[in-house]
């Protein structure tokens, strides 16, 4: 495979320049192989994460649904109407993002509208439903609906970052692919090429000069 | 004696009738074997339910139909008993007849809260006999904008003053418990003032029974604060002051109480003594309050039939009080089924959650 050549002057100073180059790309290359396995690192690390995430979700899913459906049996109707006002602006996902070897990667929280601390009293507002409507089946269900939200936003963190974790890892791959199958042979091809222009330069100079000196030599005796 | 005979002779007979075709448990055995709605609807066919459930067609079998049914057999049960009744008895009963248009009223402003289309509001809308009418809640939800404007509707209503009085709660929080505290409150003072107006032995027997319902539910709702760490005042506004049982110090020291089990030990007075144990022992163990639901309504279907012993005269209140709380736990228990099946739950599931 023929690789193209740097468009350079064949001169020392471009030779030297070339292997300051090629040092600097080598270099390039160490820390992307670096950063590569610190990032699969990191995919693994994730990716260990995602399957029991997702067994705590459908676990959580599993409980919430077997709740809703006591609390539907036990109060009919009346669980439908009560949530077309809870599900109102309860949660809101807090959205950050940490930064690992220059990738942004998301940190999800959940948010309660209204959260309380634990030791304190929490007023009834905060509930966004009625006491008196519901039963006690009805707050389990609501706990576990809770659980099944603060499960799935830790599985979406889990999801996005590993997501972006393979991308950044695709991204450092065609850079190194780009320098160790592109720019580092198009640098040596330039190196030998130079090297070569400079070798021709010299052999010439070299006859030149034992054909200058012969000349003189013969000048010399007659 | 001579005007108890002649005020319950009729209407006593023929709820012992009706009290026959109550279903038993042979007939929930059968219904928890039914394998899906068509195959429960068509054994409920042939009870009392019917009439009300040849309105639903062949293809549209969903519990939330089948729920709308046996609302409808309920109250149409109850407004027969009260037309046959005497007029402090039929009061009584379309007083309690009230708590189900409270939760229609509910459910409308729950719909304009949330934006809902008032279509679909309305199939979560049972009309009682003799309130507002399936008519009037489509004018009402079609016209109304929000619910300032649904509660400047219902002006004329008995309902108008009492629901406007609560608005500053409700436009200061944007929450929609200070109307339904007020709608709730409204139903059980105007049940209890119907009570007071009764004879004296109806009066003590509506009481017991109505009371006991009424203490039972603010026995859940302190229980429930507590697990939820409302805070006691909070609590307190939605307990109804009915003290029969359970005396106000009861109340007050399960509300200042620490803890769950100490607000149970509080509330451990009889007859809810045994009913709080099981609600203690079940939270020990799992540390959910949901068994207060089902205990609660237990030992009420007891207490409708320890009346029928405690006062053997069928010449009283507490024949038909019993009959329509025993008739509103069969509609629970046909509700609880219905949506069990829908859900595919167990029959073992779904027999759980059955009250008889």
């Amino acid at each position: 495979m023929s690789v193209e050549r740097l468009a350079v002057q064949p001169t020392r100073e471009q030779l030297l320049r070339l292997r300051r180059r090629k040092v600097l790309a080598q270099a390039v290359l160490d820390v992307l192989q670096r950063d590569l396995s610190a990032l699969t690192e990191e995919f693994f690390r994730y990716l260990d994460m995602i399957t029991p995430l997702r067994n705590e979700m459908y676990k959580a899913l599993e409980e919430a649904y077997a709740s809703f459906s006591e609390a539907k049996m036990l109060m009919g109707r009346g669980i439908f109407s009560s949530s077309w006002t809870t599900v109102l602006d309860r949660f809101e996902v807090d959205t950050k993002a940490t930064v690992f070897r220059k990738v942004s990667i998301p940190v999800l929280n959940l948010v309660e509208a209204k959260t309380v601390a634990q030791d304190k009293p929490m007023d009834a507002e905060s509930l966004n439903y009625s006491l008196s409507d519901t039963t006690a089946k009805h707050d389990d269900m609501m706990s576990k609906v809770k659980e099944v939200i603060r499960t799935a936003i830790k599985l979406a963190e889990a999801e996005g970052a590993l997501s972006t974790i393979v991308e950044a890892m695709a991204a450092t791959k065609r850079k190194m692919n780009f320098i160790q199958h592109k720019a580092i042979p198009q640098i040596d091809a330039t190196i030998r090429w130079v090297e070569l222009i400079l070798e021709e330069t010299e052999r010439e100079d070299s006859i030149r000069i034992r054909v200058l000196q012969n000349k003189r030599k013969e000048k010399g005796l007659s | 004696m001579k005007l108890s005979v002649s005020k319950y002779g009729y209407i006593t007979t023929r709820i012992r009738g009706m009290k026959a075709s109550l279903i038993d448990e042979g007939g929930y055995s059968i219904l928890l074997g039914c394998p899906d709605l068509e195959g429960l609807l068509s054994f409920l066919k042939t009870t009392p339910y019917g009439e009300d459930l040849s309105e639903i067609q062949p293809g549209a079998v969903r519990a939330l139909s089948l729920e709308g049914a046996f609302l409808r057999n309920f109250f149409k049960t109850l407004s027969k008993i009260a037309e046959k009744a005497s007029s402090d008895v039929a009061s009584l009963i379309l007083g309690y007849l009230k708590k189900f248009e409270a939760e229609n009223l509910k459910v409308a402003l729950r719909a304009l809260k949330g934006g809902i289309d008032y279509e679909e509001a309305l199939k979560y809308i049972v009309p009682i006999p003799r309130g507002l009418s399936a008519e009037t809640y489509r004018d009402l939800l079609g016209v109304a904008r929000d619910v300032e404007s649904f509660v400047q509707f219902l002006e004329k209503t008995e309902y108008g003053a009492l629901l406007a009085s609560s608005m500053k709660g409700y436009l200061e929080k944007k929450n929609l418990i200070p109307l339904e505290r007020a709608l709730d409150f409204h139903v059980y003072g105007s049940l209890w003032a119907i009570m007071e107006r009764l004879d004296r032995r109806d009066r003590v027997i509506a009481k017991k029974l109505i009371g006991a319902e009424l203490e039972i539910r603010n026995i859940k709702i302190l229980l429930r604060g507590k697990i939820l760490r409302l805070d006691p005042s909070e609590v307190r506004e939605y307990l109804y002051p009915v003290f029969l049982a359970l005396t106000p110090e009861n109340v007050d020291l399960a509300l200042k109480a620490q803890d769950v089990e100490g607000a149970i030990r509080a509330l451990m007075v009889q007859p809810y003594r045994d009913m709080l144990t099981k609600v203690l022992m079940e939270y020990e163990q799992r540390g959910s309050l949901a068994s207060t639901d089902l205990e609660g309504d237990r030992l009420l279907v007891k207490m409708c039939r320890r009346i029928l012993r405690v006062y053997p005269s069928p010449f009283h209140v507490g024949i038909i009080l019993s009959y329509i709380i025993l008739k509103w736990f069969e509609v629970r228990n046909l509700r609880a089924i219905v949506y069990g099946k829908e859900d595919g739950l167990s029959p073992e599931s779904i027999e759980r959650l059955l009250v008889y």
